[in-house]
């Protein structure tokens, strides 16, 4: 999870915030074979704090502005509930299927860092790839345009094959292992240096050190519940130092806040 | 006088499963609430949809009848003087009941007479009520996983954005959350662009949401997305795949259904069709096509919010997307068949089974050794080595990508891989079947293999539980050890498999023996509590009595097959004279037993040269010769033949019991006859404790 989301939904101050955001999971890479699963795509995240009540309507007009004639399809608001148990964080909402098309998760936070959030800050994270696939009508994510002259799987598609061997067959486990505890400790030395912002960095390189030790196949199930924990652990006082700490103030911006309308 | 009561909680989408079970409470709560106030209705309806909980009553009492209230006031002998004046005792109670002392009467109570003032209460207004008690009746109502999204930190299923709330027309002034009520309602989100309507009254509102694309009946939508699947699969040359489960869950997901046929790319059908019709339904909550010899076609159907007029442009996406979601299926089945079963058990060793209780390989030994045991039990030595391989092999499969993704196949993949890979087809078929029944629909088992594997893996997975002590409460059973004593109980009972309950428990206690905090007697008993609770269950499912049943489970709850042959016999005996008769004698005998502090367990030690009545030596000869007639008879298992020898014993007890006196003074004399009786009691309880039968 982005630093602008994890710290900006804490707290009570008011925040909106949109930007884009490479999302990478190890264990969705598919060795460039899958028309729409991929171990790196990108979102747009928003985030509006608190979310106002007409959130839904504003979301189906951003996809109106973005050229999708929401008459003619089948849009569906489909329970889902996210989590990410190492952050210590989840939220209630949905997936949003745009003719049985997950194109959005929808989210309002209920907790991050083990804090529960007052305001409730909602989270639209906007699947590009897939929007795009729906807006040129591709089936296979690697024959979409990047402009005129150059696709998709020129852009992307080596890096998939790579990083799916590197992911599954090539990552040395003992390394990774070796890397968590070293993050884990220069993370946790942060915290009580009260460097919560590099602390937090650290903290992500742990669970991505993890999801790569999961798509290896290197984590047996108590295993996974421990080292789960102990991200977590380091996620829940960042988040307290971060909400306790007395320049929280300066670094989330004033009053109005540094986002303004999106 | 009686008014509509109609309320609409507008959502942001409702989750599907939760919806019937609010709809239901929401409805409970408001009948509760008229009922509380003497408000009396004609019906009361509840309809749903994702964006919407409704409540409508008809016939409601604008007001609650008058009631009269009695005020006792100062003890009638104190509120009269001598001349039969009213004190000033009478007169500050009348006074302070704003009426004159010619209001006031007299009541008895306990204590004596009372000067009272029976006050007439005029009914409040249904309106007022409403207004103050609807908050309370949406507040009340039990949510499984509730949300906040505002500062008012008030917690419902999803966001709350508008109610509409009227009784007799009017607004009813109710706030939830920062909603306030309102005469609004809100039509499709999309093909009515959410447009908003002024409601007057129930018929008005129908009307209005059905211009605006909208049917608020679950029912009817669900009526419409059958008969739709129905001629879709028709239009296509095939049959539906039926799914009750998916049915009700896509009737709760949309406002205005409509059904859309797609294809897929026929090379997938190299997938098993258990596979396809999982990926469909798990992920895209399509139904599946079958053709006429049952065989999977290349199409499915798909319910869509939208409407019939777009459906070639919505069936282009969802074709895209079960592409992909075949595609990764492909992925899964393709990488996961490069090894073997037999290689994954290694694999095992890495997988915690559950906290306490070891790997999924210990489990597997353990399963292994426990249907080795079975088999022997049931003397099928020929079936050994193929259940001992399918033990070692069955979870095997929870080491694979497929059953990572679709959790529900497990077993399942195990079976289809094991085909692929060559494995002898009992042994495949084993695995298959070995988690089988799911659920009290389900089926048992195919073959005998897979009886034996999935009894094993049951009984370790209880024996496991208890040995811990973890025993579910109330409606808390994570671990679903309530399905699996029944999955025991009725492959049992299907196969007719002649096993005793508690020799294989014990069995299954010394694998699990190192983990375990409880003794195997504990252990124990746990287990026969739990399983007799279970049978009880089923039999009263097929159609038994309580008293049947508890009178066989007394003394064979232990082996259900030889269980339910006794119920038969006992449902088809319990009518007859002799046998009501038989069954007070037997209360009779234990009570007797029970007074005179004799184990009626313990061995009888009879003389028949002490005998001083003829009843006694008649008695004594009969009980003799039928206890031997009686273990003949089942042992041939001829259980009306032994239930009827029991009551062709009727008149020789009815006459020890109306010419001879147990309790006799001579203590020898005593003891001789309560010990016939023991052994008479022994003798019954090898058919059935009659004396838990109900008798007429």
């Amino acid at each position: 999870m982005n630093p602008e989301t994890f710290f900006r939904v804490l707290g009570p101050d008011p925040y909106r915030v949109a930007y884009l955001e490479p999302s990478r999971r190890p264990a969705d890479g598919r060795y460039g074979e899958n028309p729409n699963r991929v171990q790196k795509h990108h979102q747009l995240q928003v985030v509006l704090k608190p979310g106002p009540p007409e959130v839904q309507s504003l979301y189906l007009q951003s996809l109106e502005k973005i050229g999708i004639d929401l008459r003619g399809h089948d849009i569906r608001f489909e329970e889902d509930n996210w989590e990410s148990p190492t952050l210590g964080a989840w939220g209630a909402g949905w997936q949003v299927l745009l003719d049985g098309l997950e194109i959005t998760q929808f989210t309002y936070f209920q907790q991050a860092g083990g804090l529960e959030l007052n305001p409730v800050s909602v989270e639209l994270t906007y699947g590009l790839e897939r929007i795009a696939m729906f807006l040129s009508h591709r089936a296979d994510v690697f024959d979409l345009e990047w402009n005129a002259s150059v696709g998709y799987r020129d852009l992307r598609h080596a890096d998939e094959v790579q990083f799916s061997r590197y992911n599954f067959e090539s990552a040395d486990i003992d390394l990774h292992f070796g890397w968590f505890n070293d993050y884990e400790t220069e993370a946790d030395r942060l915290i009580e240096d009260g460097l919560i912002l590099p602390a937090y960095d650290y903290c992500l390189k742990c669970s991505h050190t993890f999801n790569v030790l999961d798509a290896r196949g290197a984590i047996s199930v108590s295993e996974r519940t421990r080292m789960i924990q102990r991200v977590r652990a380091l996620a829940c006082r960042i988040a307290q130092h971060y909400v306790t700490g007395e320049d929280h103030r300066q670094k989330s911006g004033t009053e109005s806040g540094p986002g303004g309308r999106i | 006088m009686s008014a509509e009561f109609l309320l609409e909680i507008g959502c942001e989408e409702i989750p599907a499963r939760y919806l019937p079970g609010a709809s239901r409470q929401l409805k409970q709560n408001i009948q509760r609430i008229l009922s509380v106030h003497s408000l009396g209705f004609n019906q009361i309806d509840a309809y749903s949809t994702p964006r919407r909980l409704i409540v409508h009553a008809s016939g409601v009492a604008t007001t609650q009848p008058a009631r009269s209230q009695v005020i006792t006031g100062p003890p009638s002998a104190i509120a009269f003087d001598r001349d039969g004046q009213p004190t000033a005792a009478a007169l500050g109670f009348a006074r302070k009941n704003q009426v004159g002392v010619e209001a006031l009467s007299e009541v008895e109570t306990k204590k004596g007479s009372y000067l009272a003032y029976r006050k007439q209460v005029p009914g409040r207004g249904a309106d007022g009520i409403l207004a103050e008690e609807i908050p309370n009746a949406i507040k009340g109502l039990e949510l499984p996983k509730s949300m906040r999204w505002e500062s008012s930190q008030f917690l419902f299923l999803r966001p709350i954005r508008w109610i509409l709330c009227l009784f007799d027309g009017q607004v009813v002034p109710v706030q939830l959350a920062s909603v306030r009520a309102g005469d609004l309602t809100f039509g499709h989100r999309i093909l009515a662009g959410d447009r908003e309507a002024v409601v007057t009254n129930f018929a008005d509102y129908r009307q209005k949401l059905r211009e605006a694309d909208v049917e608020i009946d679950s029912m009817k939508r669900l009526r419409k997305i059958r008969e739709g699947l129905e001629e879709a699969a028709q239009g296509q040359g095939g049959h539906l795949v039926e799914d009750r489960g998916l049915l009700q869950t896509v009737a709760h997901l949309s406002e205005h259904p409509s059904v859309v046929c797609g294809d897929f790319d026929p090379g997938f059908l190299k997938l098993p069709a258990e596979v396809l019709i999982t990926v469909m339904r798990e992920h895209q909550k399509y139904f599946s096509l079958r053709d006429s010899e049952g065989k999977l076609l290349p199409r499915f159907l798909a319910v869509v919010d939208s409407d019939e007029a777009f459906s070639r442009q919505i069936q282009a996406g969802h074709e895209r997307v079960l592409r992909a979601r075949l595609s990764d299926a492909a992925f899964f089945w393709e990488s996961d068949l490069r090894v073997s079963l037999q290689d994954r058990i290694g694999l095992l060793k890495k997988v915690t089974y559950q906290r306490n209780l070891g790997t999924l390989y210990d489990k597997a030994l353990r399963i292994k050794a426990l249907s080795k045991f079975m088999v022997q039990g049931i003397q099928h030595p020929e079936l050994l080595s193929r259940v001992q391989q399918a033990a070692e092999l069955c979870k095997t499969d929870l080491t694979t990508e497929m059953v990572r993704e679709f959790s529900n196949l497990q077993g399942v993949v195990g079976g289809l891989y094991g085909r692929v890979q060559g494995m002898e087809p009992a042994v495949s078929e084993a695995i298959y079947d070995h988690y089988l029944p799911v659920s009290s629909e389900d089926r048992v088992p195919r073959g005998l293999a897979g009886a034996i594997v999935a009894m094993a893996d049951k009984l370790d997975t209880l024996a496991g539980a208890f040995c811990l002590g973890l025993v579910p409460t109330g409606s808390r059973d994570p671990l679903g050890l309530r399905r699996q004593a029944m999955g025991l109980i009725r492959i049992l009972l299907e196969k007719e498999l002649d096993l005793s309950c508690e020799g294989m428990l014990a069995k299954a206690y010394e694998g699990v023996r190192s983990f375990a905090d409880r003794s195997l007697e504990e252990t124990s008993l746990t287990f026969r509590n739990f399983l007799k609770d279970r049978m009880r269950f089923l039999f009263r499912e097929q159609g038994f009595r309580y008293d049947e049943i508890n009178a066989v489970l007394e003394v064979c709850w232990d082996y259900p097959v030889e269980g339910r042959k006794r119920l038969g016999a006992i449902a088809g005996m319990r009518e007859s004279s002799d046998f009501q008769s038989l069954a007070i004698s037997f209360k009779r005998i234990k009570n007797i037993l029970l007074k005179a502090e004799v184990d009626p367990q313990a061995a009888c030690v009879i003389d028949p040269a002490r005998f001083t009545a003829p009843e006694e030596s008649l008695l004594h000869g009969q009980v003799v010769s039928l206890d031997r007639g009686i273990s003949k008879a089942i042992g041939a298992g001829r259980h009306e033949a032994a239930l009827g020898m029991m009551a062709s014993l009727r008149p020789a007890v009815d006459s020890f019991f109306d010419r001879v006196l147990v309790m006799d003074e001579d203590p020898g004399v005593r003891r001789n006859r309560l010990a016939l009786l023991a052994f008479l009691l022994q003798t019954f309880l090898k058919v059935a404790d009659v004396s838990e039968m109900v008798t007429t």
